[in-house]
């Protein structure tokens, strides 16, 4: 009697157990980093290099990743969002408000740069506190009041500008995002740095403070959590408005990269940075982290250039988006919730 | 929890072998996408697609060929023959105008029906339309305030809304009304609608296919094609050229791209090598080029924009650092296009391109001109003044650029001449000179 696990005699192919134990093993990797998404990003770049003369050279890498720099950071307030249940629709609006409250808003009032910085931070921070609050005190599905909040921030920034809705950036400004500048002497562009350092930040938060378990908590059951003592309206508040200051933050480095900001700046970078949070892998609700969101950056970004580079119309670019959002709904939207495992 | 994880991975495991052939279509789709392109000689479509661009005739490389206009009645034959050359090759149908013989009737009440204050070109609009207005109401031309219908939100544009504010301008009770069409076809049936009231529209910097509507709009062919022709004999007929669209569908985009595939079609070793989208909008036109330019990292000789996005190609060009310096044509020039091109200068000597000017101000003012003179009874011949936008050269761009613009500059250009002589608009009246009279 031969053992179900040994290699049969007759075929010579790995028994089904064992090939069973292979996809779980993998399964299990996928389920705990998005390494399908990672091993695409790669391959994409492999036929970037192979295909597009000159790709692979390091310029091009330094403009691909502030380009991804970008996207990824805008995605990283939808990330917490999503992480918690919800879903923000406002990252364009707080974009566009963020970039021209540095620039136009700045102009108008003769304000320096970093006056204008600082009435952005605590003014995105109550808007996007108030509605998650608003979200949170009245059950009220977060996007229509994100969608909601978007035109009250560039309404308000709007108003402010006397009507005038495009503005330059400080030409010095600009040296933050360009793919030739230097960091401390260091011939990468900050953006980058800023991306890696957010990203290690980020990481710590959510793995390994309170703050972080109180968020997973929150999305995986947000009335378990509250039985468990954790204040999950400010939670929401706090999220929220922890993402309009990213978004807003970031508009500094799009109208940065841009040279100038009108409102359809930020519209691109709704559906990118949302793509980029499920390709990545981060569910509703958890299980999911900023890692995820970064992979799945990268990839968006390197089929799209490969795709540009190649002289494919936008609209194919959209019809991949719309391929790879599928294929990741279906690995993870069926994965089981965070809240049904514990 | 270890047998949750186990229970989680046995439900991926099933999935992951189907979902993995699922995901490597992707990589996949990429890698067919590589094997299927590539790139094409000049007038025979880009990458990214044509729109189906007119033949021209056979012509030197670096000239505009001479194109037959759109002129289905024999309208523009009629014109004097110097205000004939304007409308080679515009594809806008020109054709007899209803308000030929209109006249007004003592001072008049005008509105001003337009898009959201988006940027420097709007602004500019719209202040030369006030003092305009200002300056006739003293001379006893016009009545009351002008009527100012301006839409709100530039991130949600739409018809309708457009439509409302004209159809309130009418019942405001404007005689006369200036418009920036939002969609000149969706506001054709409001034009006609308030003709019928006797309310005559001019258009600025728009084509409203309809002989109700009086069109101030620069002739799209000689506006792309002149620049380019000229930057085509710099290259010395050869090269490879990228080329910057606006928004593809849209009128502007398709008579831009034409003029640019007629020009080329007569250069057979100009390749174009790729196509993007800049959205008309310089920012967009920055990121698309960007990521073009991360993409290929070889030689493109020159870039040839659509409109209005020459401020992005150069943003994106200096930003990768890349030598030598690509001609730009400066289509639409801004003030922080012509920031570029003497940037280009200044790190490449003995760099030179080409433009056209043109901005709010002065297309308001011409604009402007029109409507009196119509209301002054000289007597509009066709319903549309075509004109040909001043041609910008090393030589002469200069007078164009503020004082103290850069690179990232949102402004106007200068308006050190006006965008059509007094003779030639007079070509396009049966009657001139009333409203100077007055």
């Amino acid at each position: 009697m031969t053992s179900v696990n040994a290699p049969s005699p007759y075929t010579g192919t790995v028994p089904l157990e064992e090939r069973r134990s292979i996809w779980h093993r993998l399964g299990r990797l996928q389920g705990a980093f998005p390494v399908l998404q990672l091993a695409i990003a790669v391959l994409v770049y492999i036929i970037g290099i192979t295909t597009l003369p000159g790709f692979g050279s390091l310029q091009s890498l330094k403009t691909v990743l502030v380009i991804a720099a970008l996207v990824g950071i805008a995605a990283i307030g939808q990330t917490f969002v999503v992480l918690i249940g919800g879903i923000d629709m406002s990252v364009a609006g707080f974009l566009v408000a963020g970039g021209l409250t540095v620039t136009q808003l700045a102009s108008v009032y003769g304000l320096p740069f970093w006056a204008a910085v600082l009435i952005l931070i605590p003014a995105a921070i109550i808007l996007g506190g108030l509605v998650g609050w608003v979200c949170h005190r009245f059950r009220i599905d977060p996007l229509v009041v994100t969608l909601a909040m978007s035109s009250v921030a560039l309404g308000i920034v709007t108003v402010q500008a006397k009507g005038i809705v495009s503005a330059g950036t400080p030409t010095w400004l600009s040296n933050l995002t360009s793919p030739t500048g230097t960091t401390f002497g260091i011939p990468v562009p900050p953006v980058i740095f800023i991306w890696a350092i957010v990203a290690v930040l980020l990481w710590l938060l959510l793995k390994r403070t309170t703050i972080g378990r109180r968020l997973y908590a929150t999305g995986a059951n947000s009335r378990a959590a509250g039985l468990s003592l954790i204040p999950t309206r400010w939670l929401w508040a706090g999220v929220f408005a922890f993402s309009a200051l990213c978004a807003s933050l970031g508009g500094i480095l799009l109208a940065a990269f841009a040279g100038n900001i009108d409102p359809t700046v930020g519209q691109p970078y709704l559906f990118q940075s949302l793509a980029a949070v499920v390709i990545g892998g981060t569910v509703f609700g958890g299980p999911g982290d900023y890692t995820r969101t970064i992979v799945g950056t990268l990839m968006l970004v390197l089929i799209n250039t490969v795709l540009v580079g190649h002289g494919f119309p936008t609209a194919a670019s959209q019809i991949l988006y719309g391929v790879a959002i599928l294929v990741a709904v279906a690995i993870y939207g069926r994965e089981k919730r965070l809240r049904d495992r514990v | 929890m270890r047998s949750t994880h186990n229970g989680a991975s046995r439900r991926l495991a099933p999935r992951a072998r189907g979902l993995a052939a699922a995901a490597a279509a992707i990589p996949l789709l990429v890698g067919l996408a590589a094997c299927s392109s590539g790139t094409t000689n000049a007038g025979g479509g880009s990458n990214g697609g044509s729109t189906g661009a007119a033949s021209a005739p056979s012509a030197e490389c670096g000239t505009l060929p001479e194109i037959a206009p759109n002129d289905p009645n024999g309208v523009v034959a009629g014109l004097p023959a110097e205000v004939q050359a304007l409308f080679n090759g515009n594809p806008y149908k020109a054709q007899a105008t209803n308000w030929a013989d209109w006249k007004a009737n003592g001072p008049i009440k005008v509105a001003y029906v337009t898009l959201p204050m988006l940027n420097a070109w709007s602004v500019g609009a719209k202040a030369t339309l006030e003092q305009q207005f200002a300056e006739a109401k003293a001379k006893g031309l016009v009545t009351g305030d002008l009527i100012e219908e301006i839409m709100s939100d530039p991130a949600n544009m739409t018809a309708q809304e457009q439509i409302a504010l004209y159809q309130d301008a009418v019942n405001k009770g404007a005689q006369l009304i200036f418009m920036v069409p939002f969609d000149p076809n969706a506001i054709a049936p409001s034009i006609d609608a308030a003709a019928a009231k006797g309310i005559p529209t001019v258009t600025i910097n728009g084509y409203v296919d309809d002989a109700n509507a009086v069109n101030t709009s620069v002739n799209p062919y000689l506006d792309s094609g002149a620049p380019i022709a000229k930057i085509l004999g710099y290259m010395g007929g050869k090269g490879n050229a990228l080329i910057v669209r606006g928004v593809q569908g849209i009128a502007t985009d398709t008579n831009g791209y034409n003029a640019i595939q007629q020009v080329l079609a007569n250069c057979p070793d100009v390749k174009v090598v790729g196509s993007v989208d800049g959205g008309f909008n310089p920012p967009a036109a920055n990121a698309a080029v960007t990521q073009y330019l991360a993409a290929n990292p070889g030689q493109i000789d020159a870039v040839f924009q659509v409109g209005t996005m020459a401020q992005g190609v150069y943003q994106a060009w200096f930003a990768s650092g890349r030598t030598p310096i690509a001609y730009v044509n400066n289509t639409g020039a801004t003030a922080g296009s012509l920031a570029g091109w003497a940037q280009a200068i200044q790190q490449q000597p003995g760099y030179q391109t080409a433009g056209t000017g043109g901005t709010g101000t002065s297309q308001a003012q011409l604009a402007w001109e029109v409507g009196m003179r119509m209301a002054a009874g000289e007597g509009v011949k066709v319903n549309n003044i075509s004109y040909e936008s001043p041609v910008l050269t090393n030589d002469n761009f200069r007078q164009w650029l503020p004082s103290g613009a850069d690179l990232n500059s949102p402004d106007e250009t200068l308006n050190p001449e006006p965008l059509i002589s007094t003779q030639l608009l007079d070509g396009y009246f049966s009657s001139p000179g009333l409203y100077q009279a007055k």
